[in-house]
């Protein structure tokens, strides 16, 4: 009993000991474990091609202090790709096919967590009298922008721009004018500042080009920026905005959606400078869309100051520098949680499954196919498992040779499952290749086992039972917090250790015997 | 409703009984002792305590050779598994007609059913480990008692006393029914008698359709009955326990003709249903009266 508790309490204390250390001597901040709302992009790309070479680019996202770009994966079929960056600091993944025939298709996929800025500028900022080469590129008339257009130097005259001696005010008339001023429109295709202007309306790209055009006539360094507005769905709108350069700092605004001085955390920044988000080899049918989902992402990327401090400390940025998938290594992390849920339905709840950590190793498989697919794989390989043994039991064969028979049915219906979620394109069907075969003979044994000496009824709930805990594994596991908690303080597994040590020596009633013994706890006037 | 506090707080849960019974208790080791019927059956004739005594042993494939031979000379008789647990796998035989063998509840079984069932306790699929194996035990078919048989027609009805530091805990009588096939196990529908300690007289019943107060198949009244010869089944029970080193267990006695009772076998793990057909809570007698010695 005391030893019990002991054991509880020196591990408690270990675990504090070893966070509070890292936290407080350290300065390891708990923020940085903290995940951030996030989203998971796929950008995918198809083309059709007729035996010649093709060359697709587009712009790569790069980290900064708006957004942290991690776990990009590219999946490049026929095509060979590269990354390279061009003299704007802007990265530029590029696929390549020599020859490419039919219909090809290829991907980028990338997890983001963008946060909002907001620039707070609250002095007056002179202009700056001499501009710095690095800097004058971003005052060019382009063909597009028309800095030294008549009709650009008139309106910036209409504007009273050069009596204005405080840049914000200078980009804020400019942003109230094209705001306000330019009305909003749907137009495809690229419109010019001076289109823009003498149309009186534009859309994103049209109306950006315009504040350029003022800005850089007042000899305020500008650019566009050009990326997508985050949501979750499908779609394949770009948009761009503008930066511009105060002095100390590139400050954005957009004067379609009315954004001053503010960054939403929903811009994702794809480049810099009036560019095309594609380019690609013509004469070939190009299709893309991006698939965006919004997920929790755990923090702690290339630029957070006090996160690279600590990188030593946290195990998944040593994972991560070794080359070591992430995934196997939160896999990996989450089995004694799931361990843990397991322990609490059956010896607190009194709840009898198949095996008693095969709920968490299916929970484990369910990563990839989803509750939905997994429940349904997962019931359709037990079940027809079952059926099958009857037929084995004929034969008469001892046990080791019967599982091993159970094995390949399982692998074969995995096989089929697998090519069935390919033919249907569904993608968690794909996955349930990755059950644990071996476990899964074994709980078919088990199940036609239970199914004779208990009879249909129990086996029935014992695999409801079965499937309500893999569920709840699965929402334990799947906790992005609980994996970041665990990447950052790995001692949490000691206190992992310390609930298993306090509930394997909790002797109350199980919440399943309350019923059990229900006529002695729940008295009734006049009971037998 | 009104949940009754003393109530709940008196009932052995699962967790208890195996933490601080079962684990504390009995010695890992000791085990085996009461798991394997062979090894029981071996330590009570070196004591001389009256057991249902075993007519022989079936340890491999190459072993069921002899099978037919051994069951074909005989006209009544057991079969179970060395390891089983909860009752599954176990064939009476009350007598023979021609090549047939008629079980205790009147089924009709081949040899080659019997010769199946052999092989199946042999692969381990009715014991507590099944994948170790097995082995097959035939042991005698206890006569027919007409106390038991009067309450609850025919199959082997025992007596199940939960012994706890060599103290009577618990009893009851376990009836079998013909949805439990004869056999006494709760969990395949027999019904358990609670028997109060001092007087030997039934209490309460427990049913997998809750109290009744007759036996579902035969109508007899299970409420106030005697049990015979109860002051020789507390004096040896009291005996095995002291024999055998667990502390926590419970014991299975069965009436033979003349109400002479034989030990059929222990069990290291004994169930809480017991709780139920005394409509009384384990843990409180266990930390009570039984537990003062400790």
């Amino acid at each position: 009993m005391t030893a019990r508790k002991w054991t509880i309490f020196g591990l408690v204390v270990t675990a504090l000991a070893i966070m509070g250390y890292k936290v407080l001597i350290l300065g390891f901040s708990p923020a940085v474990v903290v995940p951030v709302k996030g989203y998971k992009v796929d950008l995918l790309m198809s083309v059709k091609g007729h035996g010649l070479p093709i060359n697709v680019r587009t712009y790569l996202p790069n980290s900064n202090r708006h957004q942290s770009i991690t776990q990009e994966v590219q999946v490049n079929g026929v095509f060979a790709q590269t990354v390279e960056q061009d003299e704007r600091g802007n990265r530029l993944g590029v696929w390549h096919g020599d020859p490419v025939d039919g219909f090809q298709e290829f991907s980028y996929s990338f997890f983001v967590s963008p946060r909002e800025i907001k620039y707070n500028l609250p002095e007056p900022i002179p202009r700056i009298q001499n501009i710095p080469d690095s800097l004058s590129y971003w005052l060019n008339s382009t063909e597009l922008v028309q800095t030294n257009d008549s009709s650009i130097i008139a309106q910036s005259q209409l504007l009273g721009l050069d009596s204005l001696s405080d840049m914000r005010l200078v980009v804020r008339r400019v942003y109230d004018y094209v705001q306000n001023q330019i009305r909003p429109a749907k137009f495809s295709g690229e419109t010019s500042a001076l289109t823009t202007l003498q149309l009186g309306e534009a859309s994103c790209n049209g109306k950006s080009r315009l504040v350029v055009a003022l800005l850089r006539h007042e000899k305020i360094p500008s650019r566009l920026v050009g990326g997508m507005i985050l949501e979750e769905g499908e779609k394949r709108v770009v948009h761009q905005w503008v930066e511009v350069f105060l002095g100390t700092e590139w400050v954005s605004l957009d004067a379609l959606n009315a954004h001053l001085f503010t960054l939403p955390a929903n811009y994702l920044e794809l480049y810099r400078d009036d560019e095309t988000l594609f380019r690609r080899t013509s004469n070939i049918h190009f299709k893309y869309s991006w698939q965006t989902t919004s997920v929790l992402v755990p923090r702690g990327n290339g630029d957070d100051a006090s996160w690279k401090r600590h990188k030593f400390l946290a195990l998944w940025a040593l994972f991560q520098e070794a080359g070591i998938s992430m995934d196997v290594l939160r896999v990996l992390l989450m089995i004694p949680f799931g361990a843990l849920i397991t322990v609490l339905f059956r010896n607190m709840g009194g709840i009898t499954t198949f095996g008693t950590f095969l709920p968490v190793l299916i929970a484990t498989a369910y990563r990839d196919t989803g509750v939905l697919w997994g429940h349904a794989s997962f019931m359709l390989i037990i079940l027809s498992g079952a059926a099958m043994r009857p037929l084995l039991n004929r034969l008469k064969l001892l046990h080791t040779p019967r599982l091993t028979i159970i094995l390949v049915l399982v692998v074969l219906e995995m096989l089929g499952l697998t090519l069935l979620g390919i033919y249907s394109k569904q993608s968690g069907l794909t996955h349930a290749s990755l059950f644990p075969i071996a476990i899964m003979a074994i709980t078919i044994e088990r199940f036609s086992v239970t199914m004779e000496e208990k009879g249909f009824q129990s086996t029935f709930w014992i695999f409801v039972n079965t499937l309500v805990v893999v569920t709840f594994c699965y929402l334990g596991m799947l906790s992005v917090f609980l994996q970041t908690m665990v990447l950052a303080f790995p001692e949490v597994m000691l206190l992992v250790i310390a609930t298993a040590v306090y509930l394997g020596g909790w002797t109350g009633l199980r919440v399943m015997e309350l019923w059990r013994f229900r006529r002695m706890i729940f008295a009734r006037e006049g009971a037998v | 409703m009104k949940i009754n506090w003393d109530a709940l707080n008196s009932i052995l849960g699962m967790n208890r009984r195996n933490i601080e019974y079962v684990y504390q208790m009995n010695r890992r080791e000791d085990f085996p002792l009461v798991d394997d019927k062979i090894l029981t059956k071996k330590v009570l004739a070196e004591h001389g305590i009256s057991h249902v005594p075993l007519i022989a042993v079936f340890e491999s494939f190459l072993d069921l050779d002899r099978l037919p031979e051994v069951l074909n000379s005989l006209h009544s008789f057991a079969m179970k598994p060395a390891q089983g647990y909860g009752g599954g796998g176990i064939i009476v035989v009350d007598h023979r007609d021609g090549a047939d063998f008629i079980t205790v509840t009147g089924k009709r079984v081949s040899l080659e059913k019997l010769i199946e069932r052999a092989t199946e306790i042999l692969y381990g699929v009715y014991s507590i480990d099944s994948s170790m194996g097995d082995r097959v035990i035939i042991e005698e078919k206890i006569g027919r008692n007409e106390f038991m048989e009067h309450l609850s027609g025919p199959g082997v009805p025992d007596i199940r006393v939960i012994m706890c530091r060599q103290q009577l805990a618990m009893a009851m009588l376990r009836l079998p029914t013909e949805q439990s096939d004869g056999k006494a196990n709760l969990h395949q529908g027999g019904v358990g008698v609670g028997i109060d300690l001092k007087t030997g007289l039934t209490t309460h019943t427990v049913s997998r359709k809750g109290p009744v107060l007759n036996h579902p198949d035969t109508g007899t009244n299970l409420i106030g009955v005697e049990i015979p010869q109860w002051k020789l089944l507390v004096e040896l029970s009291i005996k095995v326990s002291q024999i055998f080193p667990l502390g926590y267990m419970g014991l299975d006695w069965v009436l033979d003709i003349g109400h002479i009772p034989r030990l059929l076998e222990l069990n290291a793990r004994p169930g809480l249903e017991i709780q139920n057909a005394n409509r009384q809570g384990l843990r409180s007698i266990l930390e009570g009266t039984v537990g003062q010695h400790a």
